[in-house]
This record gives structure tokens, C-alpha cells and sequence, in this order.
């Protein structure tokens, strides 16, 4: 298995925190992972941009090879992604910030996170919502890793986004992957 | 908590890596000046520092950085600076006196793509002849290319070990890309990793010389113990006084330059892939050396009969086995983020045929260039 | 070689080092002596003292001195002494360096340092021009003053140092000549005992360059100008006191400034005890 992934957002979505959760799983699992990060140059306010390689082997080269995974809480990053997204790649997106091209429903995966998060009592969560989708999803990580992952990072509060990632793990599920 | 980082599995960058590994290397003292890419390791040394007891500040420019920890190692603590190319040009001078007094001291420099200010967010590897002839005078430097997150913490490590073990300031030559990705970095328990000590001289006798210039290694003497010796940037004699003569400018400079070189055997490191019947070599150093690995691994599965050098350690160039691979390979090819540096030495010492492939400072290099270069060197 | 063996201070010295490089006439022999005076009388022991200079003929009193000494690059001994201090705050470190290296090429590092209240003494020798290369002019040239490279008079207004060290929140500042050698060994003396940054202005000859170029016969000639047109004045308001001697206006020397201000040192060690004990 070697996926490639890109997540995007604006700057304060929790785009890197996303990214950096993900590879820590991934690491957690035993995957090779390397990430390599990019951002507008407005120092707040701007397009943040990462992006993973996750293979069962060691990685020698850092960049995408292919798109097998867009993951977006912005309309900029799929619309910046349309020319590079093939027949094998799949979309993951925040419903309410991102519409999604007729053409590529049948791909996409389009997740109220910002809702689910809200209704959890986590409303900066979107970003956690989306990790258990992505988990779900992709089966790069398990979901004991992501736990461990979100429970380093955010020891004070553990629960709140357990919760959100677990919410959002069901979340993809339902879409059958 | 104890004071270095506990042993495990990270997912994290080169900065954090570079930064642990200095201290785990006992790094105690850091000296510096905000600057992208770099800046990261900075900011982790002012938390990381203060509460393992050791100093950190904050700098009015990168001059004063350099000068800084010149200082501080003369006063017994190893020490260390992070930056960047411009950066990295204001430190010349002062890396020249930590040179001419023989102060071990570690500077990493996080090349990014210049010339002067350039741009600061983008990888470029354009100051590796910098980190060889920077500094003006004849110098013999040591520097270490990392290629990885991993390499960014071990390397550290080493690089310590070396300026100890040979008194003078290591360089560390990382890149923007490598600063900045993230990847899995594997930390052993601290006794697993071997740690060369500060050895310093006891007080003075009266009769004992600051320096030795017949021995490769002579102890160095630390501030305020007792032992009143001369420190000097003029040229000085073993005394440690400064002189106008031609002899002791001999004496001493050859010193200087004979510790390295006498044992370079021992210093150079590097990592071949593929070499064995290999008619085409490419010799790729820190990030370019992740795509230059990985055209190879492909070009072998064509058939096509190539290798990868890495030298780990730029400087001193590893000059002996260049010249071993250059006697049973046809090609050399050195793709670079730069407009043909490395190249030169290459093809200096290899004397064959040697293709530069040129990468615009600004990204990563795309594998794919490099091997289309390998196809067209076979047919 | 003369055996300095049976003068008093010959253990503060590095006699094998004899005769020194400086010109007939020229003051920095009163300062390095004014100097080991205020060590000996200091009560530190001679070997918790560090002296650290930059480039220039001032830079080369701590080549004479028996102690730990270091002649660093030009411009950089206030950052060099800086390391050593932050690394061993036991010591008493000193710099001593020229006008040209401190207040030139090295005033960035002058005025953080006494921004930072950095617990550093610093010690200027200020004979207003650049004496090792030969007199050119440089921040403490006099205005209309020649040198080598004002043959027409110098058009640019030179620093005023006890103001400018006072205004970065030094906590120590006075101004002394070579012809003043007991005030000299008083202050500096006393300037060892602050916490904190400490500067003393020295003004001394440069015989063959600036006495040369601006009429003086020697050394001794024109520092007798400067001791003649020179007033004392602890209290003087250090806006005031720029050197401007060749338009009548009198030299202001005295103790200015003794104040109690947090020194870096001090705030550094309450900020490693207080992380040491919060990351436990």
C-alpha cells in the first residue's frame, strides 16, 4: 500500500493539527509516513496545505505521486485539486463549506463536521470529525491509534475530541468503504 | 522529566529533530536570530533550554550569534547556533575565529533558495561551497548534509562528537525541505548513543602552552579556572601569543589543517546504494538524494545499471572513494538545487565524464528528471 | 628582556610579552595599568576575572594581561564576552576595546548589550580616530577635527558615549582620561562592583595619527588640551556633554551614573529557576 494524500483549509481550520494527527496514527500503526507542508504567504488568513505519503514501506521520495486522497474544509482546495484528481482518487469534505461537482459524488465523501462537532460540544472539532472519516475511510490507521494520537496531543482534553473522531469514524462507515 | 528526549517512535520535522538531538548531545548554551526557515529550532531552544538549566538568547544579528557561542564554548559549554543563508553569510568571520582558536562549536544552516534574501519559505542547496570556502583564509571545515528527519536528529549528535573530538566548529548543512517535513524519528535510550565529552586542560603550571601544534588534539582551557591563557584571533604561536611571522602562520595553519585532513578517514561518511557493476553513478547529497534514490530504484528495474553515492559528509570531501568509483563507472551524474557546485569537486576528483543537472532553487527536485538523465547516459 | 620581576604588579602581567607594541606618547600603557589596579583592589580573585577585547591597538591590552584574555574579531567582543558570561556567571568579565571597534563596526552589539542591562564592564579607550590602520575618522571623530580620511575637516556630528549608554539604560556610565589615572582606577573599581551593564569613557592620545593631524607636537601635548579644558562634573546632564574641544567647549569627565536596575544575569537565573521547577 502507498496512498497519496492532500489536506486543505484555511488558515485556524486545523488543517496541520488534522495532518499531524493522521501521521501520528499512521506512525502509531507501523506505517511509514512523510509529510510535507505549505502555506499562502498571508500571514494569517491564508490557504494552509499538507500533504502525506502513507506506505507499508520506507519513503524515499516526499512528494505526491498521485492523489489518492483529497481531504478539504475549503471549496479553493478542491477546486485547485479538480485537474489532479484521477479515476482512483477519492474526496472527503466538509459539507458545509464545500460543494461538491456532479461528476464526482459517487467519489466523495461529504461530512457535516462542523455540525457534528457543534452538537458535540466541540465546536472547533470539524478537524477531529474529519480524522475519524479519514480513518474509516482509508483503514491507514486504526481507531485505537487515532486515540492515542488525539490523547498525546490533547491531554486536557481527551474527551471532547475522542468523541468528535469517534462520531466521525461512524460517520464513514456509513459510507461503506 | 529527565532532561533529553524520552527513547521512542515521533512523528515530527527536522527542526524538532535537529534541536533534541543537539541536546541530547549536550548542547547547553544557544545563541541566535530569528530567521525562515530555521526559526523553529530557535523557539524550541528558548523552552527547551531554560528548563534543563542551560541558556539560551536571543541575539541582535547573526554576528553576534556567532561571536556569542564562540564565548560561551571558551567558558566550557558546548554550544550551538541555527540559520539560514543570509544568515549564514554574517557568520563567516566569527566561524573563521572559532577556526584560528580551535572552539568547538556546531552552526546549522537551513539553505534556502538565494542568492541574498531569495526566497525565504523555498529550499535551495546553494550554500554548500559556502560551508567549504566561506570563510576567508585556508580552512579544513567539516560539514554533514542530513537527508532525513532522522539523519537531522543522529547527525546532531555526531556533528557534536566531531567538533569535540577535533576543536573547531561543525556545520551542519540541512535544507528547508528537510527542516520542515515530517517523518517517523526513532529515538534510543540516551546511554545507547555514544557522547564525546568536553576535555579540558587543568590549571597551568606555569609552564604548559595553550596550544600543541606537533598533536592533533590538545585539551582546551576554560575560562575563569586558573589557567591564564591567550586567546587569539591575530595568528599565535603555541603559546597562544600572537605573531608577524611567516614560520609560526606555518606552523599553526598547518596544524589547523592536518587535524582534519590526517584524518579523514575517520571523519568521512557516506551511504552507497547500487554500486556494485553500476556504469552510472549519481552523487546526490540531503533532499535531492530522496529523488536521486528513488530514480534509481527504478531505472535498476529497467535494467539499467545505475548506482547512487551519498556523501553524508560533504567536507571533507570523500575524495578516495570518488576516485575508487570513478576507476569502474562510466558516468557520474550530480543533480543539485543549485546552478553546479558540488559537481565541480566531483568532477575534480573523479576525472570522468560528469553530467550536472541543475534544479531551480524553489522545490523539491522531481525524480523524473533525474531519471531521464540516467536513460540518456545509457543510450 | 627587562625583568619587571620586582614591580609591584608584576603577577598581573605576562612579563615575556615586553616590550609592548603601543607608540611613545600613547595612554593605553595608564589604562592597562589602571586596570590591574582596579583588579588588585577589587577583591575578586584574579583568576575570576576575563578580559575580552575586539581589534585595535586598544584591543591588545589583554595580550599583556596574566589572566584568562581573549583578542576576538573586530567588533564582536561585546557578544564573545556575552557567551562567556551567560555560560559562567561567576566571572567578572570585562571588555576593553577602542572607540572604532565598539562604537563603529560593533555598535549594534553595544547597544543591545546595554539594553539588556547585560552584567558586562565595558571599557572604551576613545582617541578619536582609527589608530592601527593609520588615523581615518570615524563615529567619535570631532566635528571639524582632521584625520586620514577628513583632510578637509570632519562634517559628521560624533557620538556623545555617556548619553548614548545612558539613554540604552546602563547602570553604570562615567568618563575619565589617561591623565586621570587615580579617578580611573576608582571607577572602574567600582564599576566591577554593579550588576549590570557598566561603561567607562576613556580618552586618551593617539600621537602619531589624530595629536599628528590636528597640530598637537605629541601625546603628552595634546592631552594637557584636553586635562586643561576639562571640568569635573558628577552631576552634569549627559546631553550636553558631547567633546567638542575646538570650538571652546570644555570636556565634562566624572561619575555619572550609579544606578540599581534588574541585570540580565539576575532575570536569566529567576527564569531558569522558575522553568526548572514548573517542568518538573
Amino acid at each position: 500500500m502507498k496512498l497519496g494524500i492532500r489536506m486543505y483549509g484555511m488558515g485556524g481550520q486545523g488543517i496541520m493539527t488534522l495532518a499531524k494527527l493522521v501521521g501520528e496514527a499512521a506512525v502509531e500503526d507501523g506505517k511509514f509516513v512523510i509529510m510535507t507542508e505549505e502555506y499562502s504567504p498571508y500571514i494569517t488568513g491564508g490557504w494552509s496545505k499538507a500533504e502525506l505519503v502513507i506506505s507499508d514501506e520506507s519513503i524515499d521520495y516526499p512528494l505526491l505521486e498521485g492523489l489518492d486522497y483529497l481531504v478539504t474544509l475549503s471549496q479553493e482546495g478542491l477546486d485547485t485539486a479538480l485537474d489532479q484528481l484521477g479515476p482512483r482518487s477519492h474526496v472527503i469534505t466538509e459539507k458545509s463549506l464545500v460543494s461538491v461537482p456532479d461528476t464526482l459524488k459517487s467519489r466523495s465523501v461529504e461530512i457535516p463536521g462542523v455540525e457534528i462537532s457543534k452538537s458535540l460540544k466541540n465546536p472547533k472539532g470539524a478537524n477531529i470529525v474529519l480524522m475519524g472519516v479519514f480513518s474509516s475511510v482509508t483503514k491507514t490507521f486504526s481507531m485505537e491509534s487515532g486515540r492515542r494520537a488525539i490523547t498525546k496531543r490533547f491531554p486536557k482534553y481527551v474527551d471532547a475530541n475522542i468523541g468528535c473522531f469517534e462520531r466521525g469514524y461512524e460517520e464513514g462507515v456509513k459510507y461503506g468503504r | 522529566m529527565t532532561d533529553v528526549l524520552p527513547p521512542g517512535r515521533y512523528f515530527t520535522d527536522g527542526n524538532f529533530a535537529s534541536t533534541e538531538g543537539a541536546i541530547l548531545a549536550g548542547c547547553r548554551f544557544f545563541a541566535g536570530y530569528p530567521i525562515t526557515p530555521s526559526s523553529e529550532i530557535l523557539e524550541r531552544m528558548s523552552k527547551r533550554l531554560p528548563e534543563i538549566g542551560g541558556h539560551f538568547i536571543e541575539m541582535e544579528d547573526e554576528i553576534g550569534s556567532m561571536a556569542a557561542i564562540v564565548g560561551a564554548s571558551n567558558a566550557g559549554m558546548k554550544s550551538m547556533t541555527a540559520t539560514s543563508g543570509p544568515g549564514f553569510s554574517l557568520m563567516q568571520e566569527n566561524i573563521g575565529l572559532g577556526m584560528i582558536t580551535e572552539t568547538p562549536t556546531i552552526v546549522l544552516d537551513e539553505m534556502r533558495a538565494g542568492p541574498s534574501t531569495g526566497i525565504p519559505t523555498r529550499v535551495g542547496q546553494g550554500d554548500v561551497m559556502q560551508t567549504r570556502w566561506g570563510s576567508h583564509g585556508d580552512l579544513a571545515p567539516i560539514t554533514y548534509s542530513p537527508n532525513s528527519v532522522q539523519e537531522s536528529f543522529d547527525l546532531t549528535i555526531t556533528a557534536f562528537n566531531a567538533a569535540e573530538t577535533y576543536r573547531q566548529p561543525v556545520i551542519i548543512a540541512s535544507d528547508q525541505v528537510i527542516g520542515h517535513l515530517s517523518e517517523t524519528l526513532e529515538v534510543k535510550s540516551e546511554d545507547e548513543y555514544e557522547i564525546v565529552q568536553r576535555q579540558t586542560r587543568k590549571v597551568r603550571n606555569g609552564s604548559e602552552d595553550v596550544y600543541n601544534y606537533s598533536d592533533d588534539f590538545v585539551p582546551m582551557f576554560v575560562s575563569g579556572t586558573g589557567f591564564r591563557g591567550n586567546v587569539d584571533s591575530l595568528t599565535h604561536d603555541e603559546k597562544g601569543y600572537p605573531s608577524n611571522e611567516a614560520y609560526v602562520e606555518k606552523k599553526m595553519l598547518e596544524h589547523l589543517l592536518n587535524k582534519v585532513r590526517k584524518n579523514e578517514d575517520k571523519i568521512v561518511k557516506y551511504e552507497e546504494f547500487y554500486l556494485d557493476e553500476s556504469d552510472i553513478v549519481v552523487v546526490a547529497y540531503g533532499i535531492t538524494s530522496r529523488a536521486a534514490k528513488y530514480a534509481v530504484k527504478i531505472a535498476r528495474k529497467e535494467g539499467i545499471k545505475a548506482g547512487m553515492f551519498r556523501p553524508i559528509t560533504l567536507w571533507p570531501f570523500p575524495e578516495k572513494r570518488i576516485t575508487q568509483l570513478s576507476q569502474r563507472t562510466k558516468t557520474f551524474i550530480v543533480p543539485e538545487i543549485n546552478y553546479g557546485q558540488y559537481s565541480h569537486s566531483v568532477r575534480e576528483v573523479g576525472q570522468i565524464e560528469t553530467k550536472e543537472i541543475h534544479f531551480t532553487p524553489g522545490a523539491v527536485p522531481d525524480y523524473k528528471v533525474i531519471l531521464d538523465q540516467i536513460r540518456r547516459s545509457v543510450s | 628582556m627587562t625583568s619587571l620581576e620586582f614591580h609591584p604588579k608584576h603577577q598581573y602581567v605576562r612579563e615575556e610579552r615586553f616590550p609592548h607594541v603601543w607608540c611613545p606618547g600613547c595612554g593605553l600603557g595608564i589604562l592597562l595599568q589602571s586596570y590591574i589596579g582596579a583588579v588588585e583592589k577589587s577583591g575578586i580573585p584574579q583568576d575570576n576575572h576575563v578580559l575580552v577585547s575586539g581589534i585595535g591597538c586598544t584591543a591588545r591590552i589583554p595580550g599583556y594581561v596574566n589572566m584568562d584574555t581573549y583578542h576576538t574579531t573586530h567588533g564582536r567582543a561585546i557578544p564573545f564576552a556575552t557567551g562567556i558570561k551567560l555560560a559562567n556567571p561567576d566571572l567578572k568579565v570585562t571588555v576593553i576595546s577602542g572607540d572604532g571597534d565598539l562604537f563603529n563596526i560593533g555598535g549594534n552589539h553595544f547597544i543591545h548589550a546595554a539594553r539588556r542591562n547585560m552584567d558586562l564592564l565595558v571599557i572604551c579607550s576613545n582617541n578619536f580616530n582609527y589608530g592601527m590602520t593609520g588615523g581615518q575618522h570615524g563615529a567619535t571623530t570631532p566635528p571639524t577635527s582632521k584625520s586620514a580620511s577628513t583632510p578637509y575637516g570632519n562634517i559628521e556630528p560624533a557620538f556623545n558615549l555617556p548619553h548614548l549608554a545612558y539613554a540604552l539604560g546602563a547602570s553604570y556610565v562615567a568618563r575619565w582620561t589617561v591623565m586621570h589615572p587615580r579617578q580611573l582606577v576608582k571607577s572602574i573599581k567600582t564599576a566591577m562592583e554593579v550588576k549590570g551593564f557598566a561603561f567607562i569613557e576613556v580618552l586618551s592620545p593617539c600621537p602619531p595619527n589624530f595629536a599628528k593631524f590636528n597640530g598637537f607636537a605629541d601625546g603628552f601635548e595634546e592631552m594637557e588640551f584636553y586635562r586643561s579644558n576639562s571640568i569635573v562634573r558628577n552631576e552634569a546632564k549627559l546631553d550636553d556633554i558631547s567633546i567638542d574641544p575646538f570650538h571652546g567647549k570644555p570636556v565634562v569627565l566624572g561619575d555619572f551614573v550609579n544606578r540599581k536596575r534588574a541585570s540580565y544575569v539576575t532575570l536569566e537565573r529567576e527564569l531558569i529557576k522558575k522553568s526548572m521547577e514548573g517542568s518538573r
